[in-house]
């Protein structure tokens, strides 16, 4: 029988109620059972870590090196069968656009949420990345300053790192800020392709590193060494050997006797004080479609930033004097490119993504080096992508193109995926306060709820930074021996699931939903702690800067005047 | 032709095809990976496979999600993927919805095949309306390069076919061993391979060039 309910199943009065088991969420729920207080953890996806709550053995996953039931059939992702969201550029495409109607930036909903399908890259921001309203005045966005900098964080970030168990070499990245301590663990072992690429960008005067991933190289964390299994990137871990907030921080307060965690169930709508100053009490969509009600002293919303905000709005806009939920969406702006090489490169064995540079993140407002962001080095895919991709480009070559024996060749010779390496800008999404998040005037999920819309167009600002790096990046191919190269043509959907904004901090309750802490101005007891809390989008990836982020957050609600005094070593 | 049909899978065929229909689904697997020294997409378990998909719902669990985290191909001593998982209610909403749909697809996309009056196979998958033909892809792909627990890929013969090794774990590819990096030497991680099993030949290197040349790249001398 499947299990819903994990940790204390006797707690029946919270202090804190916690929406989200991923990355932004389990933090907060990490530092509030270890300093005592009772936290109920509702999540909307199933779990499938066995053992979750067991301090006698390891977790068990149901995850594994299956292709199919990952990436083809949504064993952690959204079903937008049931769930989907809309999409639409502007208004003047109507209500929605219909063709990009079902599967929109759908993240894992499961317990470890969104952490748990990456492989784990936690590279921090810089420093000025925190800064760009200050330093940036590009007419048409909204670039605003964090009101937590560099300094504030760093703190965090080291016990973030420490936590999750972040693998990296401390200033082998020669744009990285300043930090406290070295990574906890050493890199890994290199995988063959980077190491290609490393020769070319080595050439061409860039300087490559191992990327800090949340990937253990070594057993830590009473975890074992990554094997290096190859289906890493999209895909949970089967071996623990990943970081993720689950099986580091979530299980860590299960173990407390301070957490109870109930899995399937979904919170439909926040219910506010008869004031409207304060939200009451939590309905919830349980397990077996019935309906549930929880209440708590404080409510902390980490169901990322697209759920957030949609929550909020049904629940009658909650939290919106400043008119600024569900602005200001951003996503990374993905530049792809494709070098095929001669030789088998068996990209697919490792990390997916163990190496990567910083020399495209640029500088601000330096023409000659427009901000962009971090460079992912990584391998190509598995078969059955493959067999999509081939099929996709021998259609657009045109009619009569197509033939199986062909198709067969490409698949045992394996131009797409044995001889391919890629790299992966992740460039700054200029925020802009016409990217929103609303509710879909008459779609519904299968619960009869409004289903997210989204309405999003790019800005020339990330634009013209990526079409300014391409060539560099097919330059660099050209240098590293691969015989062919080329940039990937966009889709329709942004190609990154780097989700962030809607919910913006800030000093100022007119231009911000929340403070500096993550507390909404609105309501005395609700705050937010993922990637919707983030004003700018920086060029590197995020998890990392949500995870230290709610920590932060999670320690300024135990100690709001010093939250670093909550730290532990 | 039925006496061609792969024997795996139990009772493939039986349940959800006709004779007819089960037939045509053979020769278009065949169109779409044709047989030669290696299997074509019908030898490779199309047919079990999606049998296996649309009679998902006949089991308990559903045979939709093999479980973990490991399979006994690669150091496990039992075979987890075997133990399909059980479905929570949103997943279990939207796999009735699939399984009914594709079922549905792919009847309604066979009839409309026959009515087409084509013997040809090949003639036949190049007529065949664009999502029909799309869903066929998808499945027998799926079925060719799939973990064999969901029918297909018999004997590993889709993933021996590619030079793909599969799942690979417990072993992985690289083992810590206390002071470095332990790795396979038929499948090494952090070196080249001792061989390439299948160099790219001229039709394929033409296809990447014409890729190539459509997204405006590069071919290096």
């Amino acid at each position: 029988m499947r299990r819903t309910v994990f940790g204390n199943t006797s707690l029946s009065q919270f202090d804190a109620i916690v929406i989200g088991s991923g990355a932004g969420g389990n933090p907060v729920t990490y530092v509030l059972t270890a300093n005592g207080m009772k936290v109920l953890v509702l999540e909307a996806g199933p779990c499938h870590l066995d053992y979750l709550d067991d301090p006698t053995q390891a977790p068990v996953p149901r995850f594994s090196n299956d292709e199919l039931k990952i990436e083809h059939r949504n064993f952690i992702e959204m079903h937008s069968e049931v769930e989907p969201r809309t999409w639409r550029n502007s208004p003047a495409d109507g209500d929605r656009i219909d063709s990009l109607t079902g599967n929109v930036q759908n993240l894992p909903k499961t317990v470890g949420g969104g952490g748990l399908h990456a492989d784990l890259k936690m590279p921090r921001f810089q420093s000025t990345d925190l800064q760009l309203g200050t330093l940036l005045d590009i007419p048409g966005t909204t670039f605003a300053d964090w009101p937590v900098q560099y300094d504030e964080l760093e703190p965090f970030y080291a016990w973030g790192e420490r936590l999750c168990g972040v693998q990296g070499r401390a200033g082998a990245d020669p744009f990285a800020s300043a930090r406290s301590s070295d990574y906890p663990m050493p890199p890994g072992n290199p995988m063959y392709g980077s190491m290609l690429v490393g020769t070319g960008l080595s050439a061409l005067g860039y300087t490559m590193f191992p990327y800090p991933t949340a990937v253990n190289s070594v057993p830590y964390g009473g975890r074992p060494a990554c094997v290096d299994c190859g289906f890493c990137s999209g895909y949970p871990c089967p071996t623990n050997a990943k970081g993720s907030t689950a099986i580091t921080m979530l299980r860590s307060a299960l173990l407390t006797n301070n957490c109870q965690l109930r899995a399937e169930t979904r919170v439909a709508k926040l219910v506010p004080s008869a004031t409207g100053t304060a939200i009451a009490s939590v309905q919830t969509i349980e397990p077996d479609g019935s309906q549930g009600s929880y209440t708590a002293d404080r409510i902390v919303l980490a169901a990322s930033p697209i759920e957030d905000a949609r929550l909020l709005l049904l629940s009658g806009g909650l939290g919106n004097s400043s008119g600024l939920v569900g602005r200001n969406l951003m996503f990374h702006y993905q530049t792809i490119c494709l070098g095929i090489f001669d030789d088998r490169v068996h990209g697919y064995r490792g990390r997916t993504v163990d190496h990567g540079f910083a020399d495209f993140r640029g500088v601000p407002n330096d023409s000659n080096h427009p901000l962009a962001g971090i460079v992912e080095i990584s391998g190509g895919g598995l078969p059955i992508g493959e067999a999509a991709f081939y099929k996709r480009i021998l259609d657009q070559l045109g009619a009569g193109r197509w033939n199986g024996a062909l198709f067969k060749k490409l698949m045992r010779q394996s131009p797409g995926r044995d001889r391919v390496m890629v790299m992966v800008i992740q460039a700054e999404d200029a925020p802009q306060a016409t990217n929103i998040v609303d509710l879909d005037p008459s779609i519904t999920d299968l619960d009869g709820l409004p289903v997210p819309r989204i309405t999003y167009q790019n800005h020339t600002f990330e634009v013209s930074a990526g079409q300014f790096y391409e060539p560099k990046l097919i330059q660099i191919f050209g240098a590293a021996g691969a015989r062919y190269a080329a940039i990937a043509p966009r889709d329709p959907l942004p190609g990154s699931q780097h989700v962030m904004g809607t919910l913006r901090s800030g000093v100022d309750s007119s231009t911000s939903v929340t403070d500096p802490n993550g507390k909404f101005w609105d309501l005395g007891n609700l705050w937010a702690s993922d990637g919707a809390l983030f004003p700018t989008s920086s060029g590197y990836n995020p998890t990392m800067t949500i995870v230290a982020l709610a920590l932060r957050v999670g320690a300024a609600i135990v100690n709001p005047t010093s939250p670093e005094s909550v730290i532990t070593s | 032709m039925l006496a061609k049909l792969p024997a795996c899978g139990d009772n493939a065929g039986d349940r959800v095809f006709t004779s007819a229909e089960l037939t045509m689904l053979y020769d278009l697997a065949n169109v779409i990976i044709p047989p030669d020294d290696t299997p074509g997409g019908a030898e490779l378990g199309a047919i079990a496979f999606i049998e296996a998909l649309v009679t998902a719902y006949d089991h308990d669990p559903p045979m939709i999600y093999a479980g973990g985290p490991f399979s006994d191909r690669a150091g496990a001593s039992d075979d987890g993927f075997a133990n399909f998982i059980e479905l929570d209610r949103v997943s279990d909403a939207a796999w009735r919805l699939d399984t009914a749909s594709i079922k549905q697809q792919l009847v309604a996309g066979l009839a409309a095949a026959r009515a087409l009056g084509i013997s040809d196979p090949a003639k036949l998958y190049d007529a065949l309306d664009a999502d029909f033909q799309a869903l066929l892809f998808e499945l027998v792909t799926e079925a060719a390069w799939a973990a064999p627990e969901y029918g297909g890929n018999p004997n590993l013969a889709g993933w021996a076919m590619i030079h793909f090794e599969g799942d690979s774990l417990p072993m992985g590819y690289s083992q810590w061993n206390g002071s470095g990096y332990d790795e396979r030497g038929d499948a090494p991680m952090s070196t080249p391979n001792p061989s390439d099993p299948e160099p790219l030949t001229d039709d394929v290197r033409q296809v990447i060039m014409e890729v190539v040349a459509v997204l405006g790249g590069q071919t290096f001398p």
